[in-house]
Parts: structure tokens; sequence; C-alpha cells
């Protein structure tokens, strides 16, 4: 079932910034989980101070072709609004980009996240702060990352939007310096984005997080469960099965259905014959057990060996001595 | 929110701003002089006067001179303003959609050519006045009509609009309010562009017929479609909606002939009576799922043995070097996966991919049967499997202590 979309998403459009490649092609942005995680830790500050606008850079990489942007980490920048103009700290900025940089010199500065329900001409000022001057996305296009979570003062489930701004009007040659008013005239173009876990531990700890309760006071991950690990992923496997089983108990000929009936079908049918041929799976498990147990005898005796063979160098040794 | 034009210009700079562009790009001042005096006024009241020097003025050859770094950005301050001064973006026949579409260029401009407009520009404000629009809006049915047509004439690749268009057409098709008739039209020249018949397009068309009834004439598309794919198995495509259709022209001989390729059976088509189909390749197609047929057929009977298949016993088979080549072909079109021993000519089969088609009920109820057992003994073995574990660590541990 394809996600649901109300934007068109064809190419990239024409962005005002050198760096940019001539073709036009489509646009991504990947999200690393830790990176999403740190951004709803800053914009839920948003609950706090509802008339302060909460803004942060986002750091990661892109492709040479900005076919796809990469975002992997995310710092908070304190801004102040006053009424049509903005304020960004860009000391702030700059400084925690720097000590960023010397830990992950590839990354770059992509672009800048915020919660708001609404674009406006503020939006377009934070958006030109990051497209033009040095430590920012220049010369590349800055991406807006924007989590919708708060309705009338109300926290809903985040809605992650993410933007390129698309240029408007006459092209600005070279870097302008200062915030002049015929260059921050963007149309704000969605661009489709998606969470991603870029390791098997970030994989697991998420896998937990959505199985355990998160309001439990004590929030222990069990890892008592380690040892007896097979018998658990049995159980699992076999509880699926069940689960299976009565989904398919009673069935009509519809569509899904159908596709289901082919998946299992392609897939079960020809399943490995050992794993019903209990005698054969016992006779090769209990052999692949003496295999090993003889390994571990054999190791034994080498070891024990060596260290009688030790033993008596030394006493030989120690009795040419008397 | 889809896009959103921030402009922190007053209206009157950006009709200043669009007048820059359009002299330099007209190379007179024919523009400003029309616009001039219409500026004077500090309100702006002259809206219509406006509106129509700006249509005058903005026609495909004087945009069009424009680089394509430009063009796009003007359009975009266009529509800024179109829409300031009241004109609803909404309406098709404003003129603004014939000016961008016009201006698609006729021939695609050579690679190292980086200043004539490219029609993934056009695209591209397509793409965002799209965006501008709400979802209920109708135009956006023409929008993508539009997209259709440039993608058709310009020759792009299909791969630019297979999934970003392919997946969200019936959901915004329906937002807009399209009649049924309408969406089923635009969805079959949307794939009548792909001209490589790929897999990722017969899963839309999956999808898509499993939500609209399919006609004789989409039939045909589809067969036509699944045929020249270089997907060997398509008896996917073979829903209840497509069922039916086969079912009602079943007297039709490229749905008979389809008929009979879905079910596995070999078909033998000639170019004489299918000119406009790569023969050649569908009786290849056909032999590959015949033996899969026979595969599958031969391993769930009882007095055959699930896996082991000897050469001998293959049929359609010139030679062993026929089964061999025919069998890699299986293996690599996905259908058939298993080893071969070529010294003791025999095949060991792991999988097999079995017909299921709708409609054919009985076939069904025994697939279902079998599916059911299977999972019943492979539950009753995993149960036996942990009990194996068990003894096996308590043997270990009594040998150890004896």
């Amino acid at each position: 079932m394809p996600e649901q979309r109300s934007y068109m998403h064809l190419v990239r459009p024409n962005v005002a910034a050198p760096g940019a490649p001539a073709a036009n092609g489509p646009s991504t942005v990947k999200i690393q989980a830790p990176a999403l995680f740190q951004i709803l830790e800053i914009v839920s500050k948003q609950v706090l101070y509802t008339d302060k606008r909460i803004i942060g850079t986002l750091l990661g990489s892109r492709s040479d072709d900005l076919s796809e942007f990469e975002i992997k980490h995310a710092f908070m920048v304190p801004c102040n609004e006053t009424g049509d103009s903005v304020t960004i700290e860009d000391h702030t900025h700059k400084t925690l980009y720097q000590l960023y940089k010397k830990a992950h010199p590839k990354d770059a500065v992509l672009g800048w996240f915020g919660s708001s329900s609404t674009i406006d001409n503020t939006t377009g000022l934070i958006h030109d702060f990051y497209s033009k001057g040095s430590d920012r996305a220049y010369p590349y296009p800055a991406i807006y990352l924007n989590v919708d979570y708060l309705k009338d003062n109300r926290i809903s489930e985040p809605k992650l939007s993410t933007y390129i701004g698309a240029a408007v009007g006459k092209p600005v040659s070279g870097v302008q310096l200062g915030w002049k008013a015929n260059i921050n005239n963007y149309i704000f173009t969605p661009i489709p984005n998606e969470v991603i876990s870029s390791s098997v531990t970030e994989k697991i700890a998420l896998n937990n997080l959505r199985e355990k309760s998160v309001n439990t006071a004590s929030f222990v991950l069990d890892s008592a469960e380690d040892a007896s690990f097979l018998s658990a992923q049995l159980e699992a496997v076999t509880s699926n099965i069940d689960k299976l089983l009565a989904e398919i108990s009673n069935v009509d000929n519809s569509d899904a259905n159908l596709d289901l009936l082919r998946l299992l079908s392609n897939n079960l049918l020809n399943k490995p014959q050992l794993l019903t041929n209990l005698p054969e799976l016992e006779r090769l498990f209990s052999a692949h057990n003496q295999d090993v147990t003889l390994i571990e005898y054999l190791t034994k005796v080498i070891k024990e060996q060596i260290e009688l063979s030790a033993r008596l160098t030394a006493t030989a040794e120690a009795e040419k001595k008397y | 929110m889809a896009s959103v034009i921030v402009v922190d210009n007053e209206l009157k700079d950006s009709l200043k701003e669009y007048r820059q562009i359009i002299d330099s790009a007209a190379q007179n001042t024919s523009f400003s002089e029309v616009l001039n005096p219409l500026l004077e006024d500090a309100q702006l009241a002259q809206k219509q006067e406006i509106i129509a020097a700006l249509y005058a003025h903005s026609q495909p050859a004087t945009l069009t001179k424009l680089t394509d770094k430009e063009f796009e950005p003007a359009v975009y301050l266009l529509v800024h303003i179109l829409s300031q001064l009241g004109v609803d973006l909404a309406d098709e026949k404003s003129g603004l959609y014939e000016i961008i579409v016009e201006s698609n260029p006729h021939t695609q401009p050579t690679i190292r050519d980086r200043k004539s407009i490219k029609s993934t520009t056009i695209l591209s404000i397509l793409n965002t006045l799209f965006n501008l629009l709400p979802e209920t809006s109708q135009t956006r049915a023409h929008i993508i009509a539009h997209i259709l047509t440039i993608v058709e004439k310009s020759k792009l690749d299909f791969g630019l609009v297979q999934n970003s268009i392919g997946l969200h057409l019936v959901q915004w098709l329906k937002s807009s309010g399209t009649s049924e008739e309408q969406i089923r039209s635009t969805f079959w020249r949307f794939i009548a562009l792909d001209s490589t018949f790929s897999a990722q397009t017969l899963q839309l068309i999956k999808s898509f017929t499993q939500s609209f009834a399919v006609s004789a004439g989409e039939l045909t598309q589809l067969i036509k479609f699944a045929l020249s794919s270089e997907v060997v198995d398509v008896s996917f495509l073979i829903n209840n909606n497509v069922a039916a259709s086969l079912a009602a022209n079943s007297s039709d001989a490229l749905v008979a002939a389809f008929s009979k390729y879905v079910n596995g059976d070999l078909v033998e088509l000639s170019s004489a009576d299918f000119a406009d189909l790569p023969v050649a390749e569908i009786n290849a197609k056909s032999r590959i799922l015949s033996l899969s047929k026979f595969f599958s057929q031969q391993s769930s009977s009882a007095d055959h043995s699930d896996i082991v298949f000897k050469y001998s016993e293959i049929p359609n088979v010139t030679s062993s070097q026929d089964f061999e080549n025919l069998l890699v072909g299986a293996i690599k079109s996905g259908v058939v996966v298993g080893k071969l021993n070529q010294v003791e000519e025999v095949f060991y089969l792991s999988r097999v991919n079995r017909f299921v088609l709708a409609g054919n009920d009985a076939e069904n109820t025994a697939a279902w049967n079998s599916v059911r057992s299977t999972l019943q003994e492979w539950r009753a073995s995993l149960t036996n499997i942990n009990e194996i574990v068990k003894s096996s660590r308590e043997n270990i541990v009594n040998n150890n202590s004896n």
C-alpha cells in the first residue's frame, strides 16, 4: 500500500544556488532516527513557549546531484522574532557547527528545521539565512524540515514535511551580503522524506522501544532472555504461524486473499524436507553436538598435555639444580 | 501543506521586477510602455488591464528567449503576480497553463546546451502549480494530463513519472472529483507511456485493476503490455476484475492465448496473427511457464518425489542441453529455484511459482488446504525442534557427568 501523498514531486525545482547541478532530477530527504529524536526533543520546547519560534540547524550529507539529502544530526539555534523581523544567533550556530565539523569533517549544513503550522515571510527570512553565507548550506540549496505537532495548543502525532525553496523572480547574480528585500522570495515546494535507521543496533533499540511500554516508572530493557534466545525465537515463529493459521482458517476469494495465497504457495509448498523429518533432524543435531563435544574434548586433552609437559619440564629443571 | 509562495515584496515591486525580466527577454520596452501608466495608480485599480498586459507580453515566444535558469523563476513570479491580482490559479482557461505548456521545447536540447529551456523545467513548473492547488481542484486532473502529454511528446524517461505519479494517480484524481471513466482513461494513457514494459508498471496495473473494472479495450492493452514485458510469470495480474473481463471476452484470440499463457499451458503464437507483439519472446516465456507448471504439479502429486526431477521425465524438451538452457532461463526469471546436478542429470527443486488465478476456485481451495497442512506440519516440527534442543542439552550434561 503506497503512502498517501497529496503533493506531487517529479523533479527538483530550479533553486537559486550556484552549487546546484544543471540537470534537474527528483530529490529525497532521509532522516536518520537519532537525528529525528534530537529534532523532536528540540521542537517539543515549543509547548513551553507557544509565542516563541524554535528553530535549529540540520547537519548531514548530500549527494553530488542533490538527489538525496541525509540528515544525521541537528542542534538548536536561538532566535527572536519581533514583528516582521527575526534575529538568529549566528554565533551559536557557527560555534556548534564548527564543533560538529571537527568530529564529522565530511558533513555539512543541509538546512534548518522548525515547528510551525504555516509558512510565512519569517520562514522565508530564516530560509534565506540558511541559504546564504559561509558555514551554512551555500553554495547548495538549503532544505527546510517542518515538524507539525501542535494543533490549537494540543499535542498531536508529529507530521514531518520537507521543503526546498524554489527561486522566484529575477536571479540574483553573485553572493549578496545582508538581507535585501528582493532576495528572500521562495516557493516552498514539498519533497518526499523518510525516516531511516542506519545500523542494526538502532533497529534493535527502535524495536525494543516499540514493544515496551514507555510510560512505566522503571524502563529497563530485559536482557535476561538471551540464554534461551533460540527457544524464544522458536516460540515467536510458532505464534506467528498460529496467527496465520487463524487468519486463513476462513478465507474468501478476494484479491487480497489471492495475493496471500500466491505468496504462501510460492514460498511454502517446497519447504526444506528436513523441517518435517524429525528423526533425521534429531540425528543431524546430535551428530553436530557430538562433533562439538569431540572438539571440546580434544582441545581439553591438548591443553592438559601442554600443561603436563610444562610441569614436567619445570620439575626436571628443578631436579637438575639440586 | 503543499507548495507555498513567500514573496516579501509589494505587488508593485513584483510587477516592476517582472517588467525588467520581460523587457530584457524581448529586448524592447513595449511591456514597460503598456505597464508604466497602469502602475501610476498607487492602489493598482486597473487590475484587468494589468492582467491583460501580463498575458499579452508573456507569450511563449517571449518567455522562451529566457535561459533555462531564468525561465522557471520568471514564471513563478508571474504566477505570484496573477494570484495577487485575483486570478484564480484553478481556472484552467486563464491562459497561464497554455503559456507554460506551449513553452515546452519541440526538440530536446543537447546535453552540452545549458541555456535552452528543458522539458523537465516545464514539468517542474506544472508540478509546483499542482501543489499550489487544493486537493479538491479539478484543475489538478488537467495538470496531470498536461504532464503526460509533455512526457509523451518530449520522449522523457518514463522512470521520471513512474512512481512519482503512478503510485498516487488514483488518489489525486479521486480527491479532485474526477469521474471513474476519466480516471480509467488517464491511468491507461499513463501506462501506455512505458515503452520498457517494466515490472513496476505491472504492479501499478495490478493494484489499479483491483479497484476498477476492466473493459475489453483496457484488457487488450493489459495483455499486450504483460506479454511484451520481460516478466515471465504475470499470473499476479489475474485478480477478480481481470478474471471477469477475461471470461467476458474469451472468444477473442488474444484473450484466449493469454488465458492459456497465464495458466502455464504451452502457447505458440505466430507473427502473422499477432504482428505487434514480440512473438518469439512470448513463446520462449511460455515454455518456462509450462516447465514451472510441470514442476508444481509433479511436486505436489503423491506418486512423485517432492524435489528430485530426472532430465528424462521433463516434457517438451529436445535434449539435455535444451532443458538446461530452459532451466537457466527459468531460474533467471525467478520462476524456479533449485540445484542442478549435470553429472547425474538430476534437478533438485527448492521453489517454484504456482499459478494462483482468480476464478479457478477449485484449484485455489486445494492450494489453501495444502498451505494449511504445510503450516501445521511446520508448527508441529517447530515444537519438536525445541524439545530436541532441550533433550540434546540434557544428554550432553549427563554424558559429561558420567
